[in-house]
């Protein structure tokens, strides 16, 4: 097996024993990306120069102790984080020659950690809607889902092993179910947003994408510093099952495999109860809109009026009209946004956890569409901590995800839960191959 | 509802043209209902907007 393959799990045991070097990991995945990144399209930046001079680096200190599971580890970075000394574009032709000075904070915290820069994966304009060029490795005809459709891409297809997003709708979790990949949306503010160019304050959160829910343990430990026991489990575990406006916005096929992959977790001892969802729930929509599409405003104003044709039209029209709500409309938005978070808390409470399918659907085809955020948009609007886990497979061959989300700062244990659903549903975690999709 | 969509939508044609406004009409739209059914939601006055003071400390 090529070091490219190997889990992000697998390629630290290796060079913690010293059987594989960060230098020699780093080559195989710039091989890879030679290979197929022409037909994906996932990448804006890859300096390899650079990329193996930080990989020797980190061979030398690895003299003196493993730093954390992810040392010697090259990371993908979504295009809207500031990378020092590296081009950080935000998908935008005003940002085309941006090269930062300081590095995003949760950068610092992963090279304190070991984690080398691969490159700057491929973004959404801004990480809102207008897309990116990056195909889905399952089928190049499909989006690879967005905003951090090449973050997505790149995990799965094995130009890395683990990926950063962001999510302030679904840009996180619904590329990684696109894609067949584990995406990690962490609690609000669990991570550092500084330095990652904002789209809307109060809903932007770091994420993260790997191949496997160990991977996504190990990379959480990395950026949090804490060191936590790995321990797929599912014991007596009481999981909530969101119907509703969940099963009314999903497709036939997505409703159906979701099924399909309860019955499973059914099977396998996990106790399973359908929840009623409270009545705010239903504002959750219009509450999210209304918040973003001001915050947004507020993030490009002074930049939309003096380059505004430099916008793409999907991104400029909801700058326009964000800056026409009035402020009564957004601080409504958000007093009814607390209540939607307390009863939503209180629902969650009395379970492990409660789980949704992690997508409306699976990869539209063509690339103008990036998908629905619509079964994401909940947990970036409440800051609740959820995880995809791919789950199965729709007719047409593209993966199918489950949403798996907690009470804030629960995230350890939905690791747990999604380790056990990954053992039983036995998805392949191995790098998918692009050509002949 | 409608009526006030339409209102924001004559207040978009004032600020940005017509032409452009056409361009955003979707958008202006959409912000405008979920603005509309934002205010027309009883809100207990007590309910505190999410809002933080966040005092940064540098180390």
């Amino acid at each position: 097996m090529k070091p490219y393959e190997l889990s992000l799990a697998e390629s630290g045991s290796k060079i913690k024993e010293g059987t594989l070097s960060p230098l020699e990991l780093a080559e195989s995945l710039l091989d890879r990306i030679d290979e197929i990144e022409p037909l994906l399209k996932a990448w804006v930046t890859v300096n390899g120069d650079q990329v193996r001079s930080d990989a020797e680096e980190s061979s030398i200190m690895l003299g003196e102790g493993v730093m954390s599971g992810i040392h010697g580890i090259p990371v993908g970075v979504k295009d809207i984080y500031f990378t020092k000394g590296m081009k950080t574009t935000m998908g935008s032709p005003i940002f085309k020659d941006y090269v930062p000075t300081v590095d995003a904070d949760i950068l610092t915290v992963m090279k304190k950690a070991g984690g080398v820069v691969l490159g700057k994966t491929e973004t959404t304009e801004f990480a809102v809607h207008d897309p990116a060029p990056t195909r889905n490795p399952w089928n190049t005809g499909h989006t690879p889902g967005g905003s951090s459709s090449g973050s997505a891409a790149a995990v799965s297809s094995g130009m890395c092993q683990v990926a950063f997003g962001s999510q302030t709708g679904g840009s996180v979790i619904r590329p990684a179910s696109y894609c067949g990949i584990v995406g990690v949306k962490p609690t609000y503010d669990l991570l550092s947003r500084r330095n990652v160019f904002p789209l809307s304050w109060s809903l932007d959160h770091v994420g993260y994408m790997t191949r496997t829910t160990q991977d996504a343990h190990i990379m959480l430990e990395a950026l949090t510093g804490k060191e936590k026991e790995w321990l797929p489990r599912m014991q007596a575990s009481k999981i909530g099952l969101l119907a509703g406006y969940f099963k009314e916005n999903a497709t036939e096929e997505v409703w159906q495999g979701f099924e399909k992959t309860v019955a499973t977790i059914w099977g396998e001892g996990a106790k399973v109860e359908t929840v009623t969802l409270p009545e705010s729930f239903k504002l959750v929509p219009d509450v999210h809109r209304v918040i973003m599409s001001v915050e947004t405003a507020a993030v490009h104003e002074d930049m939309f009026k003096k380059r505004g044709d430099e916008y793409r039209s999907y991104l400029r029209g909801f700058i326009a009209s964000g800056l026409m709500v009035p402020a009564t409309a957004y601080l409504r938005a958000q007093s009814l946004r607390g209540q939607i978070i307390q009863d939503m808390r209180n629902l969650i409470e009395q379970f492990d956890c409660v789980i949704c399918p992690s997508a409306t659907d699976s990869a539209p085809e063509g690339l103008e569409w990036t998908g629905s955020p619509a079964f994401n948009a909940p947990w970036s609007l409440t800051g609740f901590p959820s995880i995809t886990v791919p789950s199965s497979m729709t007719k047409e061959g593209l993966p199918l995800g489950l949403q798996i989300i907690g009470v804030p700062y629960s995230e350890w244990e939905l690791l747990k839960i999604a380790g056990w659903c990954e053992d039983k549903f036995g998805f392949g975690t191995r790098p998918i191959d692009p050509r002949g999709s | 509802m409608e009526e006030y969509t339409r209102m924001m939508f004559k207040a978009a044609i004032d600020l940005w043209g017509e032409e452009r406004a056409a361009e955003m009409r979707a958008h202006v739209e959409s912000v405008s209902r979920a603005v509309w059914k934002v205010g027309n939601t009883h809100l207990d006055p007590g309910t505190e907007p999410v809002t933080r003071l966040k005092h940064w400390r540098d180390e």
